[in-house]
């Protein structure tokens, strides 16, 4: 399990739903801490943080242990779950911000790491494309509206970047429109860097 | 009706909605307490949220869902809330208040 969704720039508005370790620190903080393996001394010597971390790992554990028990069962791949299911586990975590679906009255909501994922893999759909950062969000003065900036490394092979950005901003916009439903008004792909040739172990780059 | 059976009723609604994987945040809690207490049963915590303003206003609900990604998401929410405004209006419990119904996808797998 190496492969980590990418934090927004800035973080995310306070989740309400985000549990408070007694210690003061929040649970989501202390488990992408662990994750990313930031130092950190407090939570060497905190039995709070000790416990969540130690929680994190039994539910990492057991999930291993779900790939491995199915690893010898022939003709399935218990990887693409494995990952679906950890990928479900963080961005619960890492929610972003939550993004308007259909009419403002509908009160309808959308996750903006949710969203990003679906994007992101639309970006990929053109070829040598490896998508990275992908932040989504609310036009202030358009209710229900959203934009969208992505940034991507682009083929070395690519003969036109502008022609290569338009054949991703098509993509990420028709994906936007036909799987999500979002309402966009605009969509900035930003190439950032140049990509050798695909390569499926490792989706997206650093923000 | 109470807000705990009435969460329990939309909680078997909003699962059975063509589209919906399941509630969430259903993952992280579910495991996380499954370490502690492996007996929980019910809609996941925070995943369905039933209130009412003073216990006899509108009745505000908050679904928080995880769809699947051969769906399209806004279509989901929709139909999510709209079957949670058909069971209100059905049960009457909309009678004289009306409802205020929230849907929020929390994730697509």
């Amino acid at each position: 399990m190496t492969t980590r969704i990418h934090p927004p720039d800035t973080p995310p508005p306070h989740d309400p739903d985000d549990e408070r370790l007694p210690c003061g620190r929040l649970l989501s903080q202390v488990w992408a801490d662990w994750e990313e393996g930031t130092a950190d001394p407090h939570r060497a010597d905190c039995a709070d943080c000790t416990s969540a971390v130690a929680e994190l790992e039994q539910l990492e554990t057991a999930v291993r242990r779900l790939r491995d028990d199915t690893e010898n069962a022939s003709g399935y791949d218990p990887a693409p779950l494995t990952e679906r299911v950890m990928n479900v586990v963080r961005l619960e975590l890492r929610p972003g911000h939550p993004l308007p679906l259909g009419a403002p009255d509908e009160d309808m909501w959308l996750m903006e790491s949710a969203a990003a994922r679906v994007l992101r893999t639309a970006a990929e759909r053109v070829p040598g494309v490896r998508s990275g950062s992908c932040r989504i969000t609310p036009e202030p003065d358009r209710p229900g509206r959203v934009a969208i900036s992505l940034h991507i490394l682009a083929p070395t092979t690519a003969p036109s970047l502008p022609m290569l950005a338009d054949e991703v901003r098509r993509e990420v916009g028709a994906w936007a429109d036909h799987r999500l439903g979002l309402e966009i008004t605009g969509i900035d792909v930003h190439v950032v860097g140049f990509a050798d040739e695909p390569d499926d172990s490792e989706k997206g780059i650093a923000p | 009706m109470t807000p705990t059976a009435l969460g329990d009723t939309l909680a078997h609604i909003v699962r059975a909605v063509p589209g919906v994987a399941f509630l969430a945040p259903g993952i992280t809690g579910r495991l996380r307490s499954a370490f502690q207490d492996p007996r929980q049963s019910g809609p996941p915590r925070g995943a369905l949220r039933v209130s009412r303003r003073n216990g006899a206003g509108p009745w505000e609900i908050e679904a928080r869902i995880v769809t699947l990604a051969g769906y399209r998401a806004c279509d989901v929410t929709r139909a999510t809330r709209s079957a949670i405004l058909a069971h209100l209006q059905a049960d009457g419990a909309t009678a004289g208040h009306g409802a205020a119904v929230k849907v929020t996808i929390t994730g697509i797998v």
